[in-house]
């Protein structure tokens, strides 16, 4: 038997093997561990992730959505990326925010005081939204033509704020909800009732009164065509759009012993699971419903703070919210539903394209890419874009 | 080529020798008596609490007037992030009394840091709120007016004395608020800026000029009571074209009736006229035009046609400029006891004495007597 005599491949023996070059001693930071203490310890910014902040303003416009008019109180994502919102304060406007115009003002919706909002999606690219203040009501607005711009389109495009013309003049708007089964939208108003609009009508009608006790700003369709929504004590009702009456579903969002006269539901979120969630405005509670066997689980609390204001599902399948009560210090908090656990994430601070930190957040949405857009209610308002982390998986 | 110190003989420093290991100084005024009363600070380590002090021009020395613990009912080591400063908030009375806030960034005691935001309503070791305090050199007692704003400390205070209000800023909320001093009712003006603005000035009619982080100017107007925000900003480094952190620092009203002022992020000094509806900024160009500098601070009118400030560059230059002529004069670097020092703000007392704050270790007052 011959040996092989093993020879060096033509690559290698191409390669001249030279020593290593000398290599610069790193010089530890005297006080590297105090900046790491400070980055890890002290440091309250949400830092899972990226943050982006926006002024609401559109590039190469003057500014139309003064100080103390934009606050967001709405958000919601349509389906070629765009986020629209509405504002509150002095006057209330509609507004979407483009990649390559920045933040669009659509104009004025009130030239009253406006205190809060809703917007959805439905069908296609068409949304439509509500506000209450001093006095309500209820737009539509299709929105596929303001996206769709070429590269010379250095302006934005503004399809119009069609009105819906709503029962009671001036009635407010608290929450909306489309349903997809009826191809209605329903909406939950300051008048205590519900109401709704066809896809293709414009003038809104009552379905049902809701009683005598105040509505929650929250409302949810369930994949069977059913309205989820609460009322004063935080007590749950559901709709069926063929039926009569609302029912009273005799389950109630938790609240601390002692407080079920004030307690209440602030946020209510479908996941894709269908799970509700929900979070309560009366001790900070996050809560799950399973409307099937109607049975409501209290999750816990995210934060010492009281008001869990929104609520939405990540593309990670992690529900995501912000707790802030009035007056206090908004935090963006997780919940992994798998694990059962909350994660405080911080305090929104962004420095590109502005350097920002959000006191108060009233508004969230989930974008197209699993990015979740965030709207600040202060008097000087901005829109940020929280991008989760990317998990890191093994490539091929 | 470095520029030589002050004339030592026209320098005094005069240490707080009570009060060593604080390290800042926010707040200087020329009370209605003639002395200078002076906002001692601690914000490097935790649990120390902010003293008021005056400089008795006559005697020439320091005194000792309060001890926020004592007044605001918070000792040191209360747990709480600590009253550690009286930041841009002295405001002499023309009775001779003087207004005043606590702040906050001082860490509780036995902490290294603090953060306002992550502590925020931490019931521990949050900040509880500044208080507003009213001293009164005749008695030598203060009145507490407590916490106005609930964890907030106050960076910030004026006093409108015509119309008996104290005008403020709140932080980390940025908050602009006024307050009635016979009533002690509150409004509030919401956030006016990313971090809250560090120089105010009023014109003659009691109009309130102001600046947000990004240098935008505000203000506030007193005849139809809210915050007019303009787009006039002052001369930024083309390479800032956010103008991010480009705060206006040390704005301050001359003889000439236009405010002037300083920038956080270049050297260049400028004015605006505040009768103007929309005031236009006037760039004088840089503090030092042969001696490229990182900022200009410590710019305080003598009321005489002159501005003295402090050009922050190779070496820490006090300049007198002749407001007619555009004439700058340098006086020479701040040095004083062998000490370099750097000062953000400067007051002067009535016979045109520099005050600024000095060399720490032991911290100090730095005085410069132009005419020794």
């Amino acid at each position: 038997m011959t040996a092989k005599r093993k020879t060096a491949s033509p690559r290698k023996a191409a390669r001249p093997v030279k020593s290593a070059p000398p290599v610069a001693p790193v010089t530890p930071v005297a006080d590297a561990p105090q900046f790491r203490y400070f980055h890890d310890k002290v440091a309250p910014w949400v830092d899972r992730g990226t943050v982006y902040g926006f002024e609401l303003r559109e590039e190469l416009s003057k500014p139309t959505i003064e100080h103390g008019e934009s606050a967001i109180c709405a958000l919601a994502t349509v389906t070629t990326g765009s986020v629209f919102g509405i504002t509150s304060g002095k006057r209330g406007h509609a507004f979407y925010f483009h990649p390559a115009f920045g933040v669009v003002d659509l104009g004025v919706i009130s030239e009253k005081p406006v205190v809060g909002g809703a917007i959805v999606h439905t069908r296609d690219d068409i949304l439509v939204g509500g506000w209450h203040g001093e006095t309500g009501g209820m737009f539509r607005h299709a929105a596929a033509r303001e996206f769709g711009t070429g590269q010379e389109d250095f302006y934005s495009r503004k399809e119009p704020l069609v009105p819906v013309a709503l029962p009671a003049t001036g009635e407010g708007i608290l929450a909306v909800a489309w349903n997809a089964s009826d191809r209605r939208t329903y909406a939950v108003t300051t008048t205590k009732r519900l109401v709704s609009v066809g896809d293709d009508d414009t003038t809104a009608r009552v379905d049902v009164e809701l009683g005598l006790q105040q509505p929650a700003p929250a409302l949810l369709c369930l994949s069977d065509g059913t309205l989820l929504g609460a009322v004063d004590e935080g007590e749950l009702w559901q709709y069926r759009p063929d039926a009569a009456a609302i029912e009273r579903l005799a389950v109630c969002a938790p609240c601390e012993k002692g407080k079920r006269y004030v307690a209440g539901v602030q946020s209510l979120l479908l996941s894709r699971s269908g799970t509700v969630y929900g979070g309560t405005s009366t001790d900070g509670f996050v809560f799950a419903y399973d409307a099937a066997r109607r049975v409501l689980t209290n999750l816990g609390k995210p934060h010492r703070q009281s008001v869990i204001r929104c609520l939405v599902e990540g593309h990670d399948g992690l529900i995501y919210g912000i707790v802030q009560e009035p007056h206090g210090m908004a935090h963006l908090f997780l919940f992994d539903p798998e694990r059962r656990a909350f994660e405080d994430l911080g305090v929104l601070n962004a420095f590109i394209p502005v350097q920002w930190a959000a006191h108060s957040l009233g508004a969230m949405c989930t974008g197209i890419h699993g990015e979740l857009f965030l709207g600040e209610d202060d008097t000087i308002a901005h829109l940020f874009a929280y991008y989760p982390p990317i998990p890191k998986k093994r490539g091929p | 080529m470095t520029t030589p110190p002050l004339d030592p003989a026209k320098c005094e420093r005069v240490p707080f020798t009570q009060h060593p290991g604080h390290d800042t100084m926010w707040s200087m005024a020329r009370g209605a008596d003639g002395h200078v009363y002076l906002g001692l600070c601690l914000e490097g380590s935790g649990g120390g609490v902010a003293q008021l002090y005056r400089y008795n021009v006559t005697a020439r020395k320091l005194e000792h007037l309060l001890d926020m613990g004592e007044v605001t009912g918070e000792p040191a080591d209360n747990g709480h992030a600590a009253q550690g400063k009286i930041h841009f908030s002295l405001c002499p009375v023309s009775d001779g009394t003087i207004y005043g806030a606590t702040h906050c960034t001082t860490p509780p005691k036995g902490h290294k840091y603090w953060n306002p935001y992550g502590m925020w309503d931490d019931p521990f070791h949050s900040f509880r709120g500044a208080h507003i305090f009213h001293y009164d050199p005749r008695t030598g007692k203060a009145v507490d007016f407590g916490i106005i704003y609930p964890n907030e400390g106050l960076p910030y205070l004026l006093l409108d004395e015509t119309r008996g209000r104290l005008y403020g800023i709140t932080y980390p909320k940025a908050h602009f608020f006024r307050l009635n001093l016979a009533c002690r009712d509150l409004v509030d003006y919401g956030r006016v800026s990313s971090w809250y603005p560090i120089a105010a000035s009023f014109d003659t009619r009691g109009n309130l000029f102001l600046g947000d982080t990004n240098s935008r100017l505000l203000k506030y107007d007193v005849a139809q009571d809210r915050l007019v925000f303009f787009d006039s900003a002052p001369y930024s480094h083309p390479w800032n074209s956010s103008m991010r952190y480009s705060w206006l620092c040390n704005l301050d009203r001359a003889d000439d009736g236009r405010i002037y002022g300083t920038h956080y992020m270049n050297d260049h000094v400028y004015r605006f006229d505040p009768e103007q509806e929309t005031p236009v900024f006037e760039d004088l160009g840089p503090g030092l035009p042969d001696s490229p500098a990182r900022q200009v601070r410590a710019l305080v009118p003598d009321g005489h046609g002159h501005l003295y400030y402090v050009v922050m560059g190779n070496g820490n230059i006090l300049v007198r400029y002749t407001i007619k002529t555009g004439e700058r004069e340098v006086l020479g670097r701040l040095q004083v006891g062998g000490a370099d020092f750097w000062s953000w703000l400067s007051v002067l007392d009535r016979d045109g004495n520099l005050y600024m704050m000095g060399p720490r270790n032991p911290m100090s007052l730095a005085i410069y007597r132009p005419k020794g």
